[in-house]
């Protein structure tokens, strides 16, 4: 029966090659490929000649220019990490949070989980560009119709900064907190999937647990903690490394950075890339490793 | 008596508490509601006022007298019919090959066990995390002079000349991607299908092994008339991606002519802010408005044909690990 067995997979295992053969060829010739050549072109320097690209070896130079030379790239690098940080963390949150409120019951919770969806549906990018659109002309005759809470509309009021300011040390830390808040608006369109996600993931957890917390007499604050946080877990880890991936994949100042370059220095662009790259990797493998310790399986 | 007040008292604090909750709830949930629709909703009322009316100082969120000229001129305008086209065509077609594509990696990765498929798993993890932007270049360079994945520099090396094509500016540097399983966001679908293929009893696997299928038969006859809420999420999402997308395919297509309806978003947005301060302006930013709403309209048909499918898919696509 054993022997079977064996002989039996050993026939799988072909038709299994077969089955992601077309993967395999896309992500070499349109993954692999591509990548070892921007690999290859980071260590050159490239100039136009008669006959199309010429290389010339330089060795660990563009790196060397990247992180010791130009100022620019590192700083951006090290604060643009720095934001996404924070930003995730308020993305985990907020997303939760709302997810959380539209788990339960009342009226109209299909309207507020439909409305929740549209972002995922049609993109913020065209929704911001109207915002853009209305804050490029402050002018306009179309100004009576602006909108009160736009990304660019509402600001710190005057007596709560004085008050800020009479934190001290800790205004800095606050100011970050409030400027979220003023940006509510961005924040609300990028948090799309991660609210589906969460509403899945509180869907999953079996209503026999609460029924349990509720003969033994547990408040709502200590059921959230001890039941749906744990068996949320899993979602949340999903969750951070989705934003996390996104947040560096999406249009953001460095690509913008990168993408200038690469229209003068490819070989330079080439290396910046490799050095954003690595950044993702490590930032992704490490949360994994730190998050993946404490998630909580139900089975 | 004591003890019983307390209870009362207690009662009421806790129901005074729950409808305090209940407001709150209320208002965080309207007013983030206001903040989703409140941009699509001015959009739709910029859109039906016709353009005599835009000046008037009294005007409300329901325009005097509603029109599609708005609608009409913009069509007219950008040459709504012509990209539309393309963005059908691109959408369709790539979403079927990324169908096809993604459905049998993930089943092979799923359920076989062969060399190498831990390599191949590594791959499809790499492809979600390492942005496109690291293979531009060398990607272009490739579309630029496509040699059919080296077959033609292959004819080169024996007969001295290789055949190369320049596949730039047409609808195939979308196309092949997606027939391959390396489209837009294809390791995230690949991924979707392995989860939940996964969680797929295999006693019907079995039975059709029992009764003389092959792998790909198995596949065909069993795995895909059980998963279709699987497949129509990925559909869903891949419409939607094809739709949006202006990253990629701007980087590869130029002309006016194969050009989708999200890329002229962004030409008409420029030709509006060259006009910005005067009169003109306003035209034309309600009639980018419009034409916002015309692209948006189909995604938003779809979802709410495929919603059904979504929600029951996420439900079983083993998130939970």
């Amino acid at each position: 029966m054993k022997k079977r067995k064996i002989k039996f997979f050993t026939r799988e295992d072909k038709v299994g090659f077969l089955f992601v053969l077309p993967f395999i060829i896309g992500g070499v010739f349109f993954f692999l490929k591509p990548m070892i050549d921007s690999i290859k072109y980071s260590f050159h320097k490239i100039s136009f000649g008669e006959s199309g690209i010429q290389l010339t070896a330089v060795g660990m130079e563009n790196y060397k220019t990247a992180l010791f030379g130009d100022a620019d790239f590192f700083k951006s690098l090290t604060t643009f990490g720095w934001t996404v940080a924070l930003e995730v963390v308020v993305i985990m949150f907020f997303s939760m949070f709302v997810a959380v409120l539209l788990n339960q019951k009342f009226l109209g919770r299909l309207f507020f989980r439909t409305t929740m969806f549209l972002p995922v549906i049609f993109g913020a990018d065209v929704i911001l560009e109207y915002y853009l659109l209305h804050s490029a002309d402050q002018s306009s005759s179309l100004k009576n119709v602006e909108s009160i809470f736009g990304a660019t509309v509402i600001k710190t009021p005057e007596f709560l900064s004085e008050l800020i300011d009479g934190f001290g040390v800790l205004s800095p830390a606050i100011l970050e907190v409030t400027q979220y808040a003023s940006n509510i608006f961005d924040l609300v369109w990028e948090v799309g999937l991660q609210i589906v996600l969460f509403t899945i993931g509180l869907q999953a957890i079996p209503s026999y647990l609460y029924e349990v917390c509720v003969l033994e007499g547990a408040t709502k604050w200590e059921t959230f903690w001890k039941i749906t946080f744990p068996i949320l877990s899993p979602t949340i880890l999903l969750c951070l490394i989705y934003t996390l991936i996104d947040k560096f994949n999406s249009d953001n100042e460095i690509m913008r950075m990168i993408g200038g370059n690469m229209r003068t220095l490819i070989h330079y662009a080439c290396a910046q890339t490799w050095l954003y790259t690595l950044l993702i990797l490590i930032i992704v493998l490490i949360v994994y490793r730190i998050v993946a310790k404490h998630v909580v399986y139900l089975d | 008596m004591l003890n019983c007040k307390m209870i009362q008292a207690k009662r009421v604090g806790a129901v005074l508490i729950f409808w305090l909750y209940k407001g709150f709830r209320l208002f965080i949930l309207l007013g983030l509601s206001y903040l989703m629709l409140h941009p699509i909703l001015t959009m739709i009322s910029l859109a039906l006022t016709p353009p005599k009316e835009l000046f008037v100082a009294s005007r409300a969120w329901i325009p005097m007298e509603p029109t599609f000229t708005n609608f009409v001129n913009s069509m007219k305008y950008f040459d709504f019919f012509e990209h539309a086209w393309n963005s059908v065509q691109i959408s369709v077609i790539c979403t079927l090959l990324q169908l096809v594509s993604c459905s049998l990696t993930g089943y092979g990765l799923a359920r076989f066990r062969f060399k190498g498929s831990s390599v191949v798993f590594f791959l499809m993890l790499m492809t979600i995390i390492v942005p496109l932007s690291t293979a531009a270049i060398p990607l272009y360079l490739d579309w630029q002079n496509f040699d059919f994945f080296g077959v033609g520099s292959l004819i080169g090396v024996i007969t001295g000349k290789p055949i190369t094509m320049n596949l730039l500016d047409t609808h195939w540097v979308l196309y092949i991607p997606a027939a391959l399983g390396v489209g837009l966001n294809s390791g995230l679908y690949i991924f979707l299908f392995r989860q939940f293929f996964k969680g797929m009893p295999r006693d019907l696997e079995d039975a059709g092994k029992v009764d003389g299928c092959n792998a790909f038969k198995l596949y065909l006859k069993i795995m895909l008339p059980n998963t279709k809420p699987v497949f129509a999420t990925v559909a869903l999402l891949s419409v939607i991606s094809y739709w949006n997308d202006t990253a990629y395919t701007g980087m590869f297509i130029h002309s006016a002519a194969r050009k989708t309806l999200m890329m002229m978003v962004g030409q008409i947005q420029s030709l509006a802010y060259s006009v910005a301060g005067t009169q003109a302006y306003d035209v034309i930013k309600v009639e980018f408005f419009a034409i916002v709403l015309l692209i948006i309209a189909p995604l938003v048909l779809i979802f709410i044909v495929c919603q059904r499918f979504f929600v029951e898919c996420m439900d079983r696509s083993g998130i939970k690990g």
